[in-house]
């Protein structure tokens, strides 16, 4: 049932171009070795200058350390998506757990946690971050995934509460509730997977907001340090001067096509999961 | 019949909180239903009688709860003060419920042979493989073709009846005292209604377990119960034994819903009997 949902989502050809470019940004993380032409973190050779425009050797340009800019962008795909996947994965399985319990158990543990959720939801994730960055000073990357992840939890929480609070009512779950299955198999095996389908959407649509989320942090200076290269602070460095425009705009075109890739994915499945419940009725 | 009923339930109450106040859906019931025994619970939509079965079973939903002074004895043990672990270690053993929609009482994501077989995993089958061979034995047993194939299913991939055949399977796996069946045949049409009950009433007869036989067909309780409940407004208002109920009803309500029962005769053909 599962593949048959994104089966269907792959149907149209905005989800496959979507997939195509997340596909290729991946290959940059996974292969940023053996892709990139350069070596992000050294100068290229001592003939190139700093701060040229794209030119054949470096069709990017090269940056004020005279670092090439598509080297960097490739190993950037790395950090980027990997803080990014990582603190999704983190925030997506609090924010299942975390629902799952508060909308099966109901009573005051779905009420406790609903409130929690609320609170954490009511200050505007980017100034939190901030607040708690500048409270426990720089980061390393596990902290910045940390961090990210468990800011990241409540909205899949409230999908997959939502979702429960359906399940639980059905027929299929009472009648094997009648055949005797306990309590916590109810949850695990009868339910839980029937949340999977909307989990997944709850996580693209997490990742297409933590990509530009770590992008504003870096771009602040309070996300990762400067010789690690991600769109975040590429676009930071190359923020002092107009005239080296193209040290801000590949890190940012590759920042708006993931974007706009995950987001473009995340619809298409949202709409094969409708249809295929339009269908059930 | 010798001892005491195999069921006895008195004055059960169940109540469900709506939005709009406390609803009596069960209110104050008292029946027996003895070992090896057929019995009909027949009524109008909405009288209670699903809730009744939810409550004997304990599976209430969340907005659902038995009143205290409720009783409910089975096979000696009193129902309403068993542990909940008691209870799950119960249902689908002694005391099983087959559910009135084929495809919403099963799991749209589980193969329907997965399904039969938890049922003998969660009593103590250890094995996998006889808890598998088990579950595609007793599929066949209910007249499932090619029941090895059919076990590894999903549920939308069944017809209506075969659907119904495999929560009769669940249900009767484990040889059961009691089954609760809560119209098993109403969302079937009318040639598959008839095969499901001749399967009902050949396991019935192998196994000799009890039946309380939820349904509003009197054609079906003509043809299978030997004593009916007529339930109205969650109130049991008639237990006679079913020739006597055809003869002469007791109760007006038991008289009112015979005469709205289409060309009745007394053992007269299944189908186009529902109230």
């Amino acid at each position: 049932m599962a593949p048959l949902f994104a089966r269907r989502a792959l149907r149209s050809t905005g989800a496959r171009m979507a997939v195509g470019i997340l596909a290729l940004f991946v290959l940059c993380a996974v292969a940023a070795k053996q892709l990139a032409p350069y070596d992000p973190r050294v100068q290229p050779a001592a003939d190139t200058g700093k701060n040229q425009p794209p030119s054949r050797a470096h069709p990017f340009g090269t940056d004020g350390a005279s670092r090439d800019v598509l080297s960097r962008l490739i190993y950037g795909a790395r950090v980027s998506l990997g803080v990014a996947g990582s603190s999704v994965l983190l925030a997506v399985t609090v924010g299942a757990l975390v629902g799952a319990l508060a909308g099966f158990a109901g009573g005051w543990v779905d009420a406790a946690a609903m409130r929690l959720v609320d609170a954490v939801l009511s200050v505007p994730r980017l100034l939190l971050l901030i607040a708690l960055v500048a409270s426990v000073g720089p980061l390393s990357i596990g902290g910045i995934i940390l961090l990210l992840g468990l800011t990241g939890w409540p909205v899949t929480s409230r999908i997959v509460r939502a979702e429960v609070r359906t399940l639980r009512e059905r027929e299929y779950v009472h009648a094997a509730r009648a055949t005797g299955v306990p309590e916590w198999r109810i949850l695990a095996a009868h339910v839980l997977p029937g949340v999977i389908p909307q989990l997944i959407v709850a996580a693209t649509l997490a990742l297409a907001s933590v990509i530009p989320t770590e992008a504003s942090l870096s771009y602040l200076g309070l996300g990762l340090r400067p010789p690690t290269p991600s769109w975040g602070n590429m676009i930071l460095e190359g923020s002092d001067d107009p005239r080296t425009w193209w040290l801000v705009l590949f890190p940012g075109l590759a920042i708006v096509a993931t974007v706009l890739s995950v987001n473009a994915l995340g619809d298409r499945l949202r709409e094969a999961i409708d249809a295929r419940q339009y269908q059930r009725r | 019949m010798t001892g005491p009923p195999l069921l006895q339930v008195q004055d059960l109450r169940t109540t469900y909180v709506r939005d709009t106040g406390r609803v009596h859906a069960v209110d104050g019931v008292t029946f027996d239903v003895g070992a090896g025994e057929i019995v009909a619970l027949v009524g109008e939509s909405g009288c209670g009688k699903t809730a009744l079965a939810l409550s004997l079973m304990r599976v209430l939903s969340t907005n659902g709860r038995l009143e205290p002074g409720s009783r409910i004895r089975f096979d000696g043990l009193d129902l309403l003060s068993l542990s909940e672990r008691a209870m799950c270690d119960l249902r689908g053993r002694r005391l099983a419920m087959i559910f009135q929609e084929p495809l919403s009482a099963l799991n749209p994501v589980m193969t329907v042979g997965a399904q039969v077989a938890e049922v003998a995993r969660l009593h103590g089958e250890r094995s996998r493989r006889v808890a598998w061979d088990r579950a595609i034995a007793m599929l066949e047993r209910t007249g499932i073709a090619a029941a090895g194939r059919r076990a590894r299913q999903y549920p939308h991939e069944l017809s209506g009846g075969m659907r119904q055949r495999v929560l009769i399977a669940m249900a009767l796996l484990l040889a059961p005292s009691l089954v609760i069946a809560d119209e098993p045949t109403s969302a079937l049409d009318v040639t598959v209604q008839a095969q499901i009950l001749d399967l009902l009433r050949d396991l019935q007869r192998e196994t000799g377990m009890a039946v309380l036989f939820i349904t509003h067909d009197f054609g079906v309780v003509a043809e299978l119960c030997s004593r009916a409940l007529v339930m109205r407004e969650g109130k049991i208002v008639e237990d006679a034994p079913v020739d006597r109920l055809f003869r002469s009803p007791a109760h007006p309500y038991t008289a009112e819903l015979l005469a709205v029962v289409p060309r009745l005769r007394a053992h007269g053909p299944r189908g186009a009997t529902a109230v």
